[in-house]
């Protein structure tokens, strides 16, 4: 089915996914789909996969497609925080996950059928602690990236398969007969530009905050020697001094301001050469509607639905909860009204770390708070009220373990500040 | 103030708050020739980076008296790596308080 529904114009012996060890041709990429075995399902099933950004994941991933077997893409933070896992999605056991090191398959079941066809399941943070499971079309994808084609040859598996940006690439580079070039799972500056420069990457889609650290390390300068063409970045406003040093450093290349959600797709835009600040929503995919400063979206690549939320429409209109001023015909994102905290594109609520950390025993209450940072938008200060039996030393000797173990990299605080809670009369949190 | 109080009053005290992500084999050896951030071998990720700017901002206000924030854009237009290791840290932080 996948087959059928892509361009036929492209070389089946073009190279899909290359890795350190691995090379995969598009002709590799439909036989294999046509060769993997899936055991029968029924409509009220789903098949959790561990989000990996390798072949035999993408493989997996596309044939549920094919099949009509919702995927739903389980991050590999929350794979290998447990408590996490359980807290976030209780009815997903972990040996339910199907992991392709491990392949044994199993199903889960929900409660209720889902009857559209080529349909696959992200998560998005949700403000009570519980994720919001969105039930996308893949087939509004691919049409989407038929009508649009991008020039580039190669590009690189930047955003995890959980995201919807990671989707995307996959998704985009399939439709299109493009190479889709892995990474090993570090966001070191070193390490990306080594790789693009590398496997000759052509088109890079990133985020603000990695910008700045190919600023910040200097490893920018040695792009100006690399492929790339085209950087689409997004999933977090954008510093203007970032866009002016990447300019300066890059010239020829171009630079793209890109919105997109979970929920909606990422839209295709144009960013204003004189203010890289200000974008415009292409009106063929998307339309738009600002009420009291906050962005309604309508577009090809709408989700259809949450399993476990009521969704919030007006009139077929997603309430992206996204503040936004207008310059003329521009939009400049002010970015979210809410909690959550976005750490580099990886979003969530404050009570999804304050529930773990409920359960260190030497922590008697915590809050959880962002704290603005111009290089990675927002990172992750909590305050702490030790029992009073436990010394100061003894809880930071052993915290930083407890951490690593049960809290997932990006959600882990940088900075802790120990208060007594009881001293400040409260009824509620205030996250200040 | 030349660098080795800056070692010692600032950043030392600042790296004895990160003891939550840094692993304690780097407090024994004074951090000498460790690779912050930027290149193979960097012990702090990039929120890690982050985190320990603050905790320096801090301190710099506590011992210094002087309220500087280091990362503001102009931080993108330096000529070395900042954040590289022990040295061009502390010479990056007397640079700020010269400049400020």
């Amino acid at each position: 089915m996948i087959k059928s529904l892509l361009d036929s114009e492209y070389n089946l012996e073009n190279i899909f996914y290359e890795s350190k060890n691995e090379k995969k041709s598009f002709q590799n990429l439909f036989s294999d789909l046509e060769n993997l075995y899936f055991p029968s399902f029924k409509k009220n099933e789903i098949f959790p996969i561990l989000a990996k950004n390798n072949y035999q994941t993408y493989l997996y991933f596309l044939k549920a497609i094919e099949i009509n077997l919702p995927c739903l893409l389980i991050p590999e933070y929350l794979y290998n925080a447990e408590i996490l896992l359980e807290k976030q999605l209780p009815f997903i056991k972990k040996q339910n996950i199907f992991d392709t090191d491990h392949p044994q398959f199993s199903y889960t079941q929900i409660e209720q059928e889902i009857k559209e066809e080529g349909t696959f399941l992200i998560r998005t943070s949700g403000s009570t602690g519980v994720p919001k499971l969105i039930l996308h079309s893949s087939l509004n994808f691919i049409k989407k990236y038929k009508t649009r084609n991008k020039a580039f040859r190669k590009t690189l598996a930047f955003s995890p398969l959980d995201s919807i940006a990671g989707v995307e690439t996959l998704l985009e580079c399939l439709v299109l007969g493009k190479t889709l070039i892995s990474r090993s799972n570090t966001y070191a500056p070193n390490h990306i530009v080594e790789i693009i420069i590398k496997n000759d990457i052509d088109y890079l889609q990133t985020t603000p905050s990695f910008l700045n650290l190919l600023i910040l390390t200097k490893q920018v300068e040695k792009l100006s020697s690399s492929k790339l063409e085209k950087i689409d970045f997004g999933s977090e406003p954008p510093m203007p001094d970032t866009i002016k040093q990447i300019k300066n450093a890059l010239p020829n290349i171009v630079l793209n301001h890109t919105y997109g959600m979970s929920e909606i797709g990422i839209l295709p835009t144009k960013t204003s050469d004189s203010n890289p600040l200000l974008i415009k929503i292409d009106p063929d995919y998307s339309q738009l509607r600002i009420k009291e400063n906050i962005l309604y979206v309508k577009t090809e690549t709408m989700f259809l639905r949450y399993l476990n939320h009521e969704s919030f429409f007006d009139n077929e209109y997603f309430k992206t909860f996204d503040f936004v001023e207008t310059h003329s015909d521009w939009l400049q994102i002010k970015g979210r009204q809410s909690e959550q905290i976005n750490i580099g594109g990886r979003k969530f609520f404050p009570i999804e770390l304050e529930s773990i950390l409920s359960l260190h025993p030497d922590i008697k209450e915590s809050m959880v708070i962002k704290v603005t940072n111009p290089f990675v938008g927002e990172i992750v200060k909590v305050k702490i009220e030790l029992n009073p039996t436990v010394s100061l030393d003894q809880f930071q000797e052993n915290f930083g373990e407890f951490l690593k173990t049960n809290v997932p990299q990006f959600m882990s605080p940088q900075l802790i500040e120990f208060v007594n809670f009881e001293s400040t009369p409260r009824m509620k949190k205030i996250r200040s | 103030m030349n660098k080795n109080n800056i070692k010692d009053m600032v950043i030392i005290p600042a790296l004895d708050k990160c003891k939550h992500f840094i692993p304690k084999k780097y407090y024994i050896e004074h951090f000498e020739g460790v690779i912050f951030y930027g290149a193979e071998g960097a012990i702090l990720d990039s929120l890690n980076l982050v985190g320990l700017v603050f905790i320096i901002e801090d301190e710099i206000k506590i011992k210094i008296g002087k309220e500087i924030k280091i990362t503001t854009e102009d931080v993108l237009n330096t000529d070395s790596p900042p954040f590289l290791n022990l040295d061009t840290l502390s010479s990056f932080i007397i640079k700020k308080i010269t400049n400020d």
